[in-house]
């Protein structure tokens, strides 16, 4: 079966982040379990890949943690939110995809392979 | 869940503590047990649920440069060797200056530090305040020179280690230390000039010392503080250069024979010679094309290096390797200058005989790769 190569995915492993903070905060199992479920499993994210995504964001200001308990459990959590500059590297990094695949997109025969 | 904790303890065993590092650990952690809270709450048996989780935390290595573990370290490779790259060999080549500088800096403020009291002994100064004076010229050389240690004391990986650096970053080097001997050439002669003729205003001023006693209170005294100016700025340029030089060579020696990468170091050059445009010298085996190659030309004749001396201009010699030397021996070859500048200045001081004493830099800038030929043969 054919896998996601993880070269591949780390440059939007960001992306996929900040689009499920891009409307409430939340924590890392839940943003893992979320990536996993808009995927529908084909791609499951490594632990470290989402916390060096995590803090490599927050350094660069995209993101802000803060700790929390969690509503349900009331277990307390790191909890990790979007800041402006954040939302503004997304969409960046959205319009980045948009002209990626268009290019790559060029190079996929559809038929005759 | 205990072997989940206990995985994550393992895996972070051998990281620094520190905050960063501990943060991380708790953040895996807490995934990693809402993962597998979650598995066991939908049924999954608990070896199950651990292997998942497991399987699914992925490596350690993704987060060394967000724990600063890396920050400033070369990263290590899968056999263990530390990879010199450009940025880290730039790094270095900064710090080895600043740490040069505060050493060399340091140690001429103490030898600057009788002048307050010399000064202070035609009547200018009260005698408290001189020594107080001296003293603080004391402290200030110590602190340079700890100051200066400390900071370095993170590049002792690159002397402890196997290390290894590509080719474009070996080259880098390698020009920029060639563009450094001119430097070092001029700062050296400069120096010993400097130690040589630092009696001279001594002598000046005591033969014409009716006049200058006129002028500056007491000649003698002027003169002896002019020769301790001229010794600490060149001694500091001695040292300073010398410094530079030496672990500029170590960086260039980091390519040994046990890497594929050491097949350009400056001791094993025939790959890098004919890859630089020189071609390969033919009917010479093995390392014998070593001599006059790019890595070797700018060290031919150099004094200040260690374990080098005697290397250039003989083709064919297994090269001088100092990590094979042993305590002592290592120690007088690493810190060969310092000593004979240590033994200079003793020496001066106990005889006074300035005018000659300096014969001890060109006879210990001769006798330099017999010492450390003799201390590798032992």
């Amino acid at each position: 079966m054919v896998e996601i190569s993880s070269d591949v995915i780390r440059g939007y492993t960001d992306t996929m982040i900040l689009s499920i903070l891009w409307d409430e905060p939340s924590y890392g199992y839940e943003i893992s379990k979320t990536i996993r479920m808009i995927s529908d499993g084909k791609y499951v994210i490594k632990e470290t890949t989402l916390y060096s995504a995590f803090s490599r964001m927050e350094k660069n200001g995209y993101l802000k943690s803060f700790p929390m308990e969690d509503l349900k459990t009331g277990k307390k959590r790191t909890y990790y939110s979007m800041t402006d500059a954040g939302r503004k590297y997304y969409i960046e990094k959205c319009e980045e995809w948009e002209l990626t695949k268009e290019v790559i997109e060029l190079f996929i025969r559809k038929e005759g392979v | 869940m205990n072997m989940i904790r206990n995985y994550l303890e393992s895996m972070f065993a051998a990281l620094p503590n520190t905050a960063e590092v501990r943060r991380a650990k708790d953040e895996l952690g807490q995934m990693m047990e809402d993962k597998f809270s979650e598995l066991i709450g939908q049924g999954v048996s608990e070896n199950e649920a651990i292997a998942t989780v497991i399987s699914e935390f992925g490596n350690l290595n993704e987060i060394a440069a967000d724990l600063g573990i890396d920050e400033t370290i070369a990263r290590k490779n899968a056999d263990g060797r530390y990879a010199i790259t450009m940025d880290v060999a730039k790094d270095y080549m900064l710090d080895i200056n600043i740490f040069a500088l505060r050493v060399s800096l340091g140690i001429a403020l103490m030898i600057l530090s009788p002048i307050m009291p010399i000064l202070g002994g035609n009547g200018s100064m009260s005698m408290g305040l001189s020594l107080a004076g001296m003293f603080m010229l004391i402290f200030g050389g110590i602190f340079l020179i700890i100051l200066g240690t400390s900071h370095f004391s993170k590049w002792k990986f690159i002397r402890r280690n196997p290390c290894f650096m590509d080719f474009q970053t070996y080259n880098y080097v390698e020009n920029e230390s060639s563009k450094f001997n001119s430097t070092y050439a001029f700062r050296l002669v400069l120096g010993i000039m400097l130690n040589c003729i630092c009696w001279l205003p001594l002598v000046i001023l005591v033969d014409n010392s009716s006049l200058m006693n006129r002028i500056f209170g007491s000649a003698a005294l002027l003169g002896l503080a002019l020769l301790f100016t001229c010794v600490a700025f060149g001694v500091m340029l001695i040292v300073d250069s010398g410094m530079i030089k030496l672990n500029y060579s170590l960086l260039l020696h980091v390519n040994d024979k046990k890497t594929i990468s050491g097949s350009y170091g400056h001791r094993y050059q025939n790959d890098a010679g004919m890859q630089g445009g020189v071609s390969g010298q033919p009917g010479q085996p093995g390392m014998g094309a070593q001599a006059g190659q790019p890595g070797q030309s700018s060290q031919a004749g150099q004094p200040g290096q260690p374990g080098m001396g005697a290397q250039a201009g003989q083709p064919g010699q297994e090269p001088r390797n100092y990590e094979k030397l042993d305590g002592w021996g290592k120690t007088i070859v690493h810190s060969y200058w310092p000593i004979v500048t240590c033994i200079y200045l003793v020496y001066s001081f106990m005889t006074m005989h300035w005018a000659t004493t300096w014969l001890i830099w060109p006879v210990a800038a001769a006798a330099r790769p017999f010492v450390s030929k003799a201390l590798k043969n032992k």
